[in-house]
């Protein structure tokens, strides 16, 4: 288990990619943000997918499972 | 098939740009750790690009973000990084609410393994032979200039 990190004063934090639930909302690097609808084996092995699909957008970020993503709340 | 209307450029397609001619449909990102396989596009496109075949990219931000900007800096970076001379259409979206009517129908075509569905990442490929009917599905990472993309190419120009 990854502690969570803050990463700014509105309440960000940086978790592992492992540690991302349904629900989630997250920040990708270039700077979408997404609500996490499915989680997803990634085509590369060992990574995975977060997925947003919902009447908002579509929208796929992958990941390491143990590298840090940006959340901007739980779901 | 609801062919891309539109150009990168906004401009519209020339008649007979895309019309019976057979179509290798690749939606494509430049900051893709993929986007190397424009060089195999562009191989396939000097080996096979004629009155009967193209290939087509689809520039879509919906895989991480990865093709953000505007049509200019799409075109130039595919242009001066890749020297790609194959055609670029409008920015899409390939999966999901506001999936574009042709992906509509690509995705329900399955791969070679038989599965259907969404499009896994940048760089799927779609190939339609000259009636446009789809006859192969390449995965993400499936080389452009692999042996089974130019067999397929073969067939459907024979």
């Amino acid at each position: 288990m990854t502690a969570p990190t803050p990463a700014d004063a509105a309440g960000e934090r940086t978790i592992a990619a492992a540690e991302v639930q349904i629900g989630d909302r997250l920040r990708s690097r270039d700077g979408t943000e997404m609500t996490v609808t499915r989680i997803e084996p990634f085509i590369f092995p060992g990574m995975i997918a977060f997925v947003e699909d919902s009447d908002t957008q579509w929208f796929k970020l992958p990941a390491q499972p143990d590298a840090e993503v940006t959340l901007l709340a739980r779901g | 098939m609801h062919l891309p209307q539109t150009r990168l450029d906004g401009t519209p397609f020339a008649d007979g740009e895309l019309d019976e001619k057979a179509l290798l449909i690749v939606n494509v990102a430049s900051r893709c750790g993929l986007a190397p396989q424009y060089t195999g596009l562009e191989a396939l496109q000097k080996r096979f690009g004629s009155e009967r075949f193209t290939v087509l990219g689809v520039p879509c931000n919906q895989f991480a973000g990865q093709e953000p900007g505007t049509p200019e800096e799409i075109q130039s970076f595919c242009s001066a990084t890749y020297g790609t001379t194959f055609p670029l259409a409008a920015k899409t979206d390939v999966n999901g609410v506001r999936q574009d009517p042709l992906y509509r129908e690509l995705t329900a075509f399955p791969d070679a393994a038989g599965e259907a569905g969404e499009v896994q990442w940048n760089f799927e490929k779609f190939l339609l032979d000259g009636a446009h009917n789809i006859v192969a599905r390449f995965r993400p990472t499936v080389e452009p200039e692999s042996d089974e993309v130019i067999a397929a190419i073969e067939r459907v120009l024979a």
